[in-house]
């Protein structure tokens, strides 16, 4: 028998960019500002608005805006996330009911937590395996999600507004809850 | 893990199975030797990069694209094409990451064009987008592995692609030079008849379309047209891109007849286009206020391409009969478009930038 040497054909993450992290989670106060990133899939932004129309009333919201980045296979720009950190104090981010864009709706709200900004990310429930691993590989692994049953695209309004009382509370308590992820506890 | 790992020989291709390293087929194990020879047949060093996708924080470089390349069963010679090809999935207009993870389940279409396609022996003729062929297959197979170990885009991981396709393996073909004065891909695309270029799309599976008893330009290309604006293809409506590969009878039909390419694409873009009824009779609701702007133009329809830009229409294929083949775009083109780039002579140094341009106060 002989050995050969074989070369690992795989590539090694670069590592974390600095200031990846969670943001401080205050809690939202009478007056916040809520921002939703858009990022057209069908019908995201209208389920988006029942949830943060919920919100707005159990939190006492200012505000609702809605960024509409343009298209779900990107994710925002430096410049976008300063202006959206500027002008909210909490951010939803959605929809991911695709792979490419669940993908950048994640790298989105990782991109609001890094500039300080509670965030969370919506997705449709295909896709909570797919978020987890891509997760991972942006650095933050057990990031929150709040789940949706796939597929909203076809969803008429009474449904889409059981989606929104599904999803409710998870974003709540994930734009106001720990800071920290924590790991499940062993007992 | 390492990067190098020591295997019995007779275990090798079963190991690189166990690691998750292949596409489902056996592969060529990539010793240091064989690496070697692929890097030294493009002149290139294996620290060299191809480009990077900040995305998922991964740099490609040319060593990890020749392992790929070796295992994927290319020859040395090729590996100047792979790496054309990798540095035009690596343009970020290609967006490789959303290629990558989408559930459309893309495939990256390579299309060679020049004079470099045939020093490798590459297929333009029969089966062109079939089996047989030794560049077509592993070139091909080699930017998917590339993607997939490099990228990270497996299933499993960041791959999410619901159905896919068979050209996920591969997907590599060269073009057949055109009859004059039609211009090959390359010069259509900016670059010289002795260049050869590399020009890549993320794509769904290939339409074959068969017209066998109408020789007018007109009765081939509505076919085409046809097959561009089945109401069920995603990009239908949307505004994508689509590779056209004309047949030999098709291309002579339409060429016999006096069109360019230009008016044969132009037919096209406008013979595929929908209206609304089309796409609601095929149970396909227009999206509103969506990523996709799907309000009809004035006379009432909706584009497929809205440009002739947005088609790569070229000819390859054997003689015989009246095929050819559609490969729309995965998605629409905000999502993606198609990138070209010129394979680099083995030796030839960077373009000079100039004394001043690049000097740092």
């Amino acid at each position: 028998m002989s050995t050969i040497q074989l070369m690992n054909p795989e590539i090694a993450e670069a590592p974390l960019p600095a200031g990846l992290r969670m943001a401080a989670r205050p809690g939202l106060r009478e007056g916040s500002r809520l921002t939703i990133i858009d990022n057209g899939k069908a019908r995201a932004r209208d389920l988006m608005l029942m949830i943060a129309e919920e919100l707005k009333q159990r939190f006492t919201l200012g505000s609702v805006e809605v960024f509409s980045k343009g298209s779900a296979s990107r994710v925002i720009n430096e410049e976008e996330v300063a202006a959206i950190a500027a002008t909210s104090d909490a951010v939803i981010a959605g929809l991911g009911d695709c792979g490419a864009c669940s993908t950048c709706s994640l790298g989105d709200a990782l991109k609001m937590e890094g500039a300080g900004i509670p965030s969370t990310v919506l997705i449709s429930d295909v896709f909570i395996g797919h978020i987890a691993s891509v997760a991972v590989t942006m650095g933050m692994p057990g990031y929150h999600t709040a789940v949706v049953p796939h597929p909203v695209s076809s969803k008429d309004d009474d449904q889409l507004a059981a989606f929104a009382v599904l999803a409710l509370d998870q974003v709540g308590q994930q734009l106001v809850g720990p800071t920290v992820i924590a790991p499940v506890a062993a007992n | 893990m390492d990067k190098l790992v020591n295997v019995e020989e007779a275990d090798a291709i079963e190991y690189i199975f166990e690691r998750g390293w292949t596409d489902g087929l056996p592969v060529v194990p990539p010793t240091p030797q064989r690496v070697t020879a692929m890097l030294e047949a493009a002149g290139l060093k294996a620290e060299e990069l191809l480009g990077s996708v900040p995305d998922t924080r991964r740099v490609v470089t040319a060593g990890i694209t020749a392992i790929n390349a070796v295992m994927a069963g290319c020859k040395p010679e090729y590996f100047s094409i792979v790496v054309s090809a990798l540095e035009a999935v690596l343009d970020p207009a290609f967006k490789v990451n959303t290629v990558a993870t989408s559930t459309g389940g893309a495939a990256v279409c390579v299309i060679v064009s020049g004079p470099g396609a045939d020093e490798v022996k590459m297929n333009s003729g029969c089966n062109v987008l079939g089996s047989g062929n030794r560049a077509n297959a592993t070139i091909g197979r080699a930017v998917r592995l590339t993607i997939a170990n490099g990228l990270g885009a497996k299933t499993g991981k960041l791959d999410a692609t619901s159905i896919g396709h068979p050209g996920k393996y591969t997907l590599c073909f060269a073009e057949n030079p055109p009859l004059v004065p039609w211009k090959p891909l390359r010069v259509e695309k900016g670059y010289s008849s002795e260049d050869t270029t590399v020009t890549v799309m993320a794509t769904e599976g290939p339409r074959q379309v068969a017209n066998l008893l109408n020789e007018t330009p007109e009765g081939v290309l509505l076919s085409i047209a046809a097959a561009m604006k089945n109401p069920s293809t995603f990009i239908v409506g949307k505004g994508g891109q689509g590779i056209v590969l004309l047949g030999h009878e098709h291309g002579l039909a339409i060429h016999q007849a006096g069109w360019s390419k230009q008016q044969a694409r132009e037919f096209l873009v406008e013979h595929s286009r929908v209206t609304p009824a089309e796409l609601e009779a095929a149970g396909v609701r227009l999206e509103s206020r969506t990523q996709h702007d799907m309000t009809p133009a004035a006379d009432g329809k909706l584009s497929t391409v809205q440009s002739i830009d947005d088609i790569v229409l070229l000819t390859a294929g054997g003689p015989g009969a009246g095929w050819s083949a559609y490969l729309p775009a995965w998605a629409p083109i905000i999502h993606s478009r198609s990138v070209t780039r010129r394979v680099r002579p083995v030796g030839e140094a960077l373009p000079d930038c100039g004394p001043d341009i690049c000097e740092v106060p």
